[in-house]
């Protein structure tokens, strides 16, 4: 039995080497290649920031209003609310955003694709911020309070401090999942090979080029392809070990 | 000094009401940040729910046949590529999950099991287009040398509710395994004590008392994972062909919710197109949200709520 | 007559569904130092609560009655509670410096967290903490976390950081409770030097503590003050039985 159970260790984690090793086998390196690979990596970063723009002030001062600000019903329904917006699709949210901000803007745009990501990131911001925050030790709370600290104060100067490790571990966790994205990005942040209509204004990020290069068969395409992979599986997995890093530094 | 005693009741709510103006403003963003989720939320649904009873034509999209260029839009098909995709994938993912959790948490030893945990959780941080690309580029191609050698000629080339399934179970396996994994740490070591001392071999112990206490846990993670594979857009819509047909077959093209709004939503002109799309939307809302619920509501049954 | 640095009147408070104070009366003086003695649920510490606007932070609290700080009230609608407690300052019976914060900066925290300039900061520590003598044990170590102090240390850390703010009232609820005997009496000692730069309230449940240190002493009794007098009066001639049985150990 035992060797079952490895067996499906291994078979969980099999896929994954097929996919970086297929990557590896058809990844072309052209001059051409390697500068769209630059260019959708500066597209990435660069989305992945405004996202994290928009959600980490958002998500930190949510979760503060959950643990410290808010009175007890409010907080069931705000906690729902959250929960809800963390289990709806991307493509569910990049479809409203494209409503609420592609067409009275006029057109695509980082910036929409960012609001998308954004409303993706801010459910996780808040449930961990107000569950970092809830576990500050009351001691700290009461030490504020004695000291005649108003409740501005001792929340950014003292409580968010305490626990901002965490937050900084969920805020690269954030950066990383939006680097991989392209669901909320299709009807957002748009292609304009996506769209087969006119010339492009920028690059798309790493996760759309891919989407976008997986139509075309040619062995270009696919060289292309399995670049942008390598380059974003690079990137996904150094966030994501910031993560963990930070993680175990909040103990 | 005599005045009338009428004197001030002081309570919880005199502090909200600070004459501190920062304190005041933090007050006010607090609320207008924290109600931003459901507030979304609720215009998410009023939004489709408006564009949906607006132009629907009710039991029309109940019908099994979609082809929007002859005014056709029935959901079914859709609904049955979506429902049959991802349970196939959990009849696959769940054991192999599960397994592999207890592997990490029983069977390996603390260093490998250590390894093990984190190359996981890389593996669950893959993007879905990168496991979408393999699928495409690797998966099918094989699917349909495949089936060409057991003697049948696949009209979906590869693509279909195979590829879609084994790709959803890619994706599903680690998130699955993941919190098995922790579910089983979770459990006091007197379960595995006590029936080692009763001289049960150590699956004995996994089978009949580890995997019963875990049960609520496992079920919440089952949720968690049904969850992710019914809602999966980009992985899925990349292998699964496309065209949707109301009694999916092994080898032709198929089609899911997710999958039919990648294809259509940008082009769809169409009011009653775009009611069904919407619909479809909301339909994948719901099952967002009810399986997200049920895994809440399982793994609350477990912690205790302070 | 002058009013008193602190006068309580007709003072009231519910947590919950529980009575905590049901109607005390006390007036305390300038530099005074009162030693709130009574068994544990008697309302000490919801008293002392009371003084500083923190009873009001602890859900369901509510409470009735006047409290007036050099004769304001410091209940009505124009007061900050914050300023309030920056005027009263609180010890806790746990000490709590802010992990965060060396020990330096543990002394000050309550003028640089408010925002507020500090002119000659480094000299105000160092007064703060001659004050509680504490700075001949940590003056090499300004630098390093509140929390690397003994535990006896880190309660005088405290006491200073609440002197930094120049408090008139400073409340100590169980200062000792959680530190041994030679910790304990460091800090008696430092008591008996504050009393000229602050009123005191002390809650302690040491009664030889509170003979040696305090001026008057109260009893309270299931959330009623039953008796205030001079000190050595409690101690060997207390008028009500109750104070009597509670002083002898019969209760409490």
């Amino acid at each position: 039995m035992s060797m079952v159970a490895l067996a499906s260790m291994v078979l969980a984690l099999a896929p994954f080497a097929a996919m970086v090793a297929h990557a590896l086998a058809t990844v072309r390196l052209s001059a051409a290649i390697v500068g769209a690979c630059a260019s959708a990596l500066l597209a990435s970063l660069q989305l992945s920031l405004i996202t994290v723009a928009i959600a980490l002030p958002v998500g930190v001062i949510a979760g503060m209003f959950i643990a410290e600000l808010a009175g007890p019903q409010a907080v069931r329904w705000v906690v729902l609310g959250h929960d809800t917006l963390a289990s709806i699709p991307p493509i569910v949210l990049g479809m409203f955003v494209y409503a609420v901000v592609v067409l009275p803007l006029g057109g695509f745009s980082l910036f929409a694709g960012a609001v998308a990501l954004a409303l993706s990131a801010i459910p996780t911001i808040a449930l961990s911020s107000a569950e970092l925050l809830r576990l500050v030790s009351p001691s700290i709370r009461e030490a504020t309070l004695g000291l005649g600290l108003p409740r501005h104060r001792a929340l950014f100067l003292v409580l968010l401090r305490a626990v901002l490790p965490g937050v900084a571990s969920v805020v690269a966790l954030t950066f990383a999942r939006a680097l991989g994205e392209v669901g909320a990005l299709l009807f957002t942040a748009g292609s304009s090979r996506w769209l087969g209509a006119s010339a492009p204004t920028a690059a798309s990020p790493l996760p759309l080029e891919i989407f976008v290069a997986v139509q075309s068969p040619s062995a270009d395409s696919q060289g292309r392809a399995a670049a942008m992979t390598l380059t974003l599986l690079l990137l996904v997995s150094v966030s994501s070990g910031c993560s963990r890093l930070l993680r175990s530094v909040n103990r | 000094m005599s005045r009338p005693s009428h004197p001030p009741d002081v309570s919880a709510a005199r502090l909200q009401r600070s004459i501190n103006l920062p304190d005041r403003a933090l007050s006010l963003f607090g609320n207008v940040f924290g109600f931003v989720a459901p507030v979304v939320v609720l215009a998410i649904i009023a939004n489709l729910a408006s564009v949906v009873i607006a132009d629907a034509e009710g039991s029309a999209f109940l019908s099994t046949s979609w082809n929007p260029a002859r005014g056709h839009f029935g959901v079914l098909p859709f609904l049955m590529g979506t429902v049959v995709t991802a349970t196939v994938a959990m009849a696959i993912a769940l054991p192999i999950g599960v397994l592999a959790a207890v592997y990490l948490a029983e069977v390996a030893a603390p260093k490998v099991a250590r390894v093990g945990a984190v190359l996981l959780e890389l593996v669950a941080a893959t993007p879905a287009v990168v496991v979408g690309l393999w699928g495409r580029s690797v998966l099918v191609p094989e699917l349909n040398d495949l089936s060409r050698l057991v003697g049948s000629a696949p009209e979906g080339h590869g693509f279909g509710i195979v590829a879609a399934s084994l790709v959803l179970a890619t994706m599903t396996i680690p998130t699955i395994a993941t919190v098995s994994r922790a579910i089983l740490r979770a459990l006091p070591n007197e379960l595995r004590e006590g029936p080692m001392a009763l001289g049960a071999t150590q699956w004995e112990t996994i089978r009949s008392v580890l995997l019963p206490s875990a049960r609520r846990g496992l079920l919440a993670a089952a949720a968690l994972g049904f969850g992710r594979a019914l809602g999966e857009t980009i992985a899925v819509s990349m292998v699964i062909g496309g065209r949707p047909s109301l009694l999916p077959s092994w080898g032709a093209p198929s089609a899911t919710v997710s999958s039919v709004l990648v294809d259509e939503v940008l082009d769809a002109t169409h009011p009653n197109h775009i009611a069904a799309l919407a619909a479809l939307a909301l339909v994948l809302l719901v099952f967002g949200a009810l399986t997200s619920a049920g895994a809440r509501v399982l793994s609350r049954g477990d912690a205790v709520r302070a | 007559m002058t009013i008193p640095k602190l006068s309580v009147t007709d003072l009231k408070a519910v947590i919950g569904t529980v009575e905590a104070l049901r109607g005390i009366s006390i007036a305390v003086a300038a530099n005074e130092v009162l030693a709130i003695i009574g068994p544990s649920g008697a309302g000490k510490s919801t008293f002392l609560r009371c003084l500083n606007r923190m009873h009001e932070t602890r859900p369901g609290a509510t409470m009735s009655g006047k409290v007036k700080l050099d004769g304001v009230d410091i209940h009505a609608r124009t007061i900050d509670p914050v300023w309030v407690r920056r005027r009263v300052g609180l010890v806790f019976q746990r000490p709590n410096p802010l992990p965060m914060l060396s020990i330096g900066e543990n002394v000050v925290a309550g003028l640089t967290l408010a925002g507020e300039y500090i002119e000659r900061r480094d000299e105000l520590i160092e007064t703060m903490l001659r004050r509680v003598a504490l700075w001949n044990d940590v003056k090499d170590r300004l630098g390093k976390p509140g929390t690397s102090l003994s535990s006896g240390q880190q309660q005088r850390l405290c006491i200073a950081r609440a002197l930094a703010l120049r408090p008139d009232v400073l409340l100590m609820d169980e200062p000792c409770s959680s530190l041994d005997p030679s910790a304990t009496a460091r800090i008696e000692e430092l008591l008996n030097e504050l009393r000229s730069h602050v009123t005191m309230l002390i809650v302690t449940h040491n009664l030889q503590q509170a003979a040696r240190v305090a001026d008057t002493t109260a009893f309270f009794h299931e959330g009623r003050l039953v008796e205030h007098d001079r000190a050595n009066v409690i101690f060997t001639n207390p008028s009500d039985p109750r104070t009597e049985d509670y002083i002898t150990g019969r209760f409490g």
